[in-house]
């Protein structure tokens, strides 16, 4: 019986078994809002943990043996090495089981699958980020890049909307990124005394001057969002080209076998979860 | 052409299943007349003259495969995860799922051996291109074919609107003719000639029979382009599944429906496995998101997903119709629902009359 150290690292090309998962440790688990967990985690495997690297947007198949596997989005930046951070809705038996996880304990995963966010070709340009829930999770990712990454890009600006104030994500991290730009949140419905916005997202345009036809704008959030979001980016001018959209499918295999996650002909876990709008244009169930 | 007797086959299964595991047709004990691909082993009865219910993909493609195994090694085990606690990881021991055997299949009709050649280009894509299939590609690579010729066919079978229909040879080793007394047999590929080269079979002077001609839908290859523009025409789909039932026969008997579920089976609360088991697109929570958001919400979705799936976008991505025209789907739909009506249907580019 072969131990997860004797199989070899996964990559392209090589004939091994695309589904074998590898373990990751825990080194901090936090609750970030009520129902959602924040992990932080690194391969067990040293050369794994060395070698590992992704683009943000990507996703990884998360999973506990025995209980089941899901495609969970990587919220961390890539410029941090060694470790990769997840965030987890409890939503089911899965999700149910990662949020009893605690430092120390390991789960497996395998990955990074899909095509991410393009920051490469967006250098230079000013980012607009817009998120719904926990869609602001691979939007994290891409935000704290650019963070990182200062001078490659312009003007950093983040739209984002939750349900309550309590289920707004990573509010301690937005000082940080209103060194970059700024940060506008609005909630659905509030308690009395909430000092922030209630409506919908796209009020939020209203706050903030953008420059469109130098800003790329990265969208992450429920299906009933996008139709709004795009309108209002399409009135403001943005081109088809540089609105990037993370579109989410029921997945089970990753790889572009099993059927589950596709859009007409394309694939969502790998031509996908990110896609310009001038990609999906003409695919009409896309957005949906 | 060589020559193998009816009475020797056994002897040839036999030969055959020392070194491999042979799948032969056999009709199944008390069915009343159900064929399927099995197992064979010494003694069992083959049925070379009923067409099998389901197809022969369980070779390449089982109901279930073990992706891999683990044990829990220490106390514990699921127990954690369920509880209060959590598995720990260093208690675990995964161990990958074995190469596949050398296999025979034996009496595969041209429609079952041409869907693994269909099937081919998504999972056994040319060396070097990223994600092949490992476990797919071990079975297909360790796999004869010896497909039987249809001599006879019924109202169903439609393989006749696709290429070569009957006389059809990819993805066979083999072809073998029924003939008095016996088979005729005529190498496809390398391997069924060095096969043939065996003295079980004879030299033989005679002549293939005339092989079935079946029913024939001209030009489905359009449908690549035509579907496209009947996508946003709900009432085209909507009237054409409204009697469809969802039970998924068609996706389990049909020869190329590939697509799987990935899930986790514990044999006991220490030892499981990860399996994966054919799913069905015509199933309602195929699609349904955690959230309870599910892109294709109706039977009329979902109906349209299978059709486009089958005739745009797999000739589309892998430049091949997924559908050799076997008829199954439609000699095993409870609702007797046609594809073919639907394809001469969406040929026309109009809803039939109703």
């Amino acid at each position: 019986m072969a131990k997860l150290s004797d199989i070899p690292p996964r990559e392209y090309n090589t004939p091994h078994n695309e589904y074998l998962p590898e373990e990751a440790r825990v080194l901090s688990t936090t609750e970030l809002a009520p129902g959602i967990r924040h992990f932080v985690l690194e391969f067990v495997d040293p050369a794994r943990k060395e070698a590992f690297s992704f683009c943000s947007g990507q996703f990884m198949q998360v999973s506990l043996l025995g209980i089941g596997e899901a495609p969970i989005s990587i919220c961390s930046p890539p410029t941090i090495r060694g470790t990769f951070e997840i965030c987890v809705r409890e939503a089911g038996n899965l999700t149910g089981a990662l949020h009893r996880l605690r430092q120390g304990d390991t789960l497996w995963v395998r990955g990074p699958y899909g095509q991410g966010f393009p920051l490469a070709e967006m250098a230079g340009r000013d980012l607009i980020f817009i998120g719904g829930g926990i869609g602001l999770a691979p939007l994290r990712s891409a935000i704290d890049c650019a963070v990182c990454l200062n001078d490659e890009f312009g003007e950093l600006t983040v739209l984002y909307g939750a349900r309550t104030p309590e289920l707004l994500l990573f509010t301690d991290e937005y000082d940080t990124w209103r060194q970059h730009g700024r940060v506008e949140t609005i909630v659905d419905e509030a308690p009395p005394g909430w000092q922030g916005r209630t409506g919908v997202i796209t009020t939020l345009f209203d706050a903030v001057d953008l420059k469109p036809e130098n800003t790329s704008a990265l969208i992450c959030g429920p299906p009933v969002m996008f139709s709004f979001v795009l309108g209002r980016l399409k009135e403001l001018g943005f081109a088809d080209a540089d609105i990037f959209i993370s579109l989410e499918r029921h997945m089970r295999c990753g790889v572009g076998k099993c059927e589950h996650c596709v859009v007409e002909s394309f694939y969502t876990c790998r031509q996908g979860p990110v896609l310009s709008i001038g990609q999906i244009r003409g695919i009409s169930s896309a957005l949906r | 052409m060589k020559f193998i007797s009816s009475d020797a086959i056994p002897e040839l299964l036999e030969a055959l299943s020392a070194s491999s595991v042979v799948w032969a047709p056999r009709e199944l004990t008390g069915s009343g007349g159900t064929v399927m691909f099995e197992r064979w082993r010494t003694g069992d009865p083959i049925d070379l003259e009923h067409f099998s219910s389901l197809s022969a993909k369980d070779v390449v493609l089982p109901r279930t495969e073990k992706l891999f195994g683990y044990t829990y090694a220490f106390g514990g085990g699921l127990g954690g995860a369920f509880g209060n606690g959590a598995p720990a990881g260093e208690q675990l021991v995964i161990e990958p799922a074995e190469p596949a055997p050398p296999a025979v299949l034996f009496g595969a009709r041209a429609c079952d051996a041409k869907a693994l050649d269909v099937l081919d280009a998504l999972f056994n894509n040319p060396e070097g291109e990223a994600y092949n299939d490992p476990q797919y590609q071990s079975r297909r690579k360790s796999l004869t074919v010896i497909t039987l010729a249809c001599t006879t066919c019924d109202e169903a079978c439609f393989c006749s609107s696709f290429g070569n229909g009957t006389s059809e040879k990819a993805g066979s080793d083999i072809i073998v003719y029924p003939v008095e007394g016996g088979l005729l047999a005529e190498a496809v590929s390398s391997r069924g000639e060095a096969l043939l080269a065996e003295p079980i079979f004879e030299e033989s002077e005679q002549a293939p029979p005339p092989l079935a001609e079946t029913a024939r839908i001209e030009g489905l290859e359009r449908l690549e382009e035509k579907l496209p523009r009947l996508f946003d025409d709900m009432d085209f789909w909507q009237e054409i599944s409204e009697r469809c039932t969802s039970c998924g026969f068609c996706t389990y008997g049909c020869p190329t429906c590939y697509c799987f579920n990935i899930h986790d089976e514990m044999r006991s609360d220490r030892e499981g496995e990860r399996q994966r088991s054919w799913d069905a697109c015509m199933f309602a929570l195929y699609t349904q998101e955690t959230s309870g958001h599910n892109p294709r919400p109706t039977l009329a979705h979902r109906y349209r997903n299978r059709i486009n799936h089958k005739f745009s976008y797999y000739p589309e991505n892998q430049g091949k119709i997924l559908c050799t025209g076997c008829g199954r789907c439609i000699r095993g739909c409870p609702a007797g629902l046609d594809i073919r009506d639907v394809l001469r249907a969406a040929l026309e580019e109009a809803p039939r009359e109703p």
